[in-house]
């Protein structure tokens, strides 16, 4: 068992350098090849992820303005259902004021 | 995350429509001054503390002085007569007196009558006393 430490990342790119001063100009025009195909297609995936991540920031941006349009629609309901509650509270208390107040019997009468 | 994309924006746009409504709630009090001539004459008892009501208790007593319109002359001198009497009173007081009213006037005709019969009496009576008490004269 090999219990050295895994050489870092600086010595495997000298290995890999050394190693590659030793390899012959057609083996090494196929592997600038590769690294040329391979960057393009890294290239390619980029592109595809940052379309999506517009897509994506589109989507967050109109959810957040569904939901500032919806949150605005909620309060809007609410306080049209507040007004609505309390118009009818005070047309109650209008009768009522009403009758109290025109009624033979004093006021005393109700609040004693 | 939803409290990022959902609360946030929320609150901040909620803050500014309540303050829209809000400030529609308060442009509603009104001075003594831009009551016309009728409102005046229905609330001539809330005339010198018109001005220091809150916005809501005005249009209450504005939806009253609306209906005052409509009453008969004896209705509408009654109407006066007792409406500084009712801004006295407390919102609990004012709240117990309508349960009270509401009570009272789901009670039969007959019972209703009997019982307005009696106060009147007792009231004529402490009148009464209070007026030979008055007049009789001192011994010394």
């Amino acid at each position: 068992m090999n219990n050295n430490p895994p050489p870092s990342v600086s010595k495997i790119k000298n290995l890999l350098n050394r190693s590659a001063d030793t390899l012959d100009s057609k083996v090494l025009t196929e592997l600038a090849a590769t690294r040329h195909r391979v960057l393009l297609q890294l290239d390619h995936i980029k592109t595809d992820t940052s379309g999506l991540a517009t897509l994506r920031l589109h989507a967050v941006n109109m959810q957040h303005e569904f939901r500032f349009w919806l949150g605005i629609m909620i309060v809007v309901a609410c306080c049209f259902a507040a007004n609505q509650g309390w118009q009818h509270f005070n047309e109650d208390h209008t009768e009522v004021d009403i009758a109290i107040l025109t009624d033979e019997l004093p006021i005393d009468v109700y609040v004693d | 995350m939803w409290t990022r994309f959902l609360l946030k924006p929320l609150l901040t746009h909620q803050l500014a429509a309540f303050l829209l409504l809000g400030l529609s709630g308060v442009a509603n009090a009104e001075t003594w001054t831009q009551l016309s001539p009728i409102q005046q004459q229905a609330l001539a008892p809330l005339a010198h503390e018109w001005n220091a009501l809150p916005a809501k208790r005005q249009q209450h007593y504005l939806a009253l002085a609306k209906k005052y319109t409509t009453l008969p002359p004896e209705k509408q001198a009654a109407f006066i007569e007792r409406l500084a009497k009712w801004n006295s009173l407390t919102p609990e007081q004012r709240h117990k007196a309508r349960e009270k009213f509401t009570h009272f006037n789901n009670v039969p005709v007959e019972k209703k009558e009997a019982v307005k019969r009696m106060i009147k009496e007792k009231e004529t009576g402490q009148n009464s006393g209070a007026s030979s008490s008055a007049q009789t004269p001192s011994d010394h």
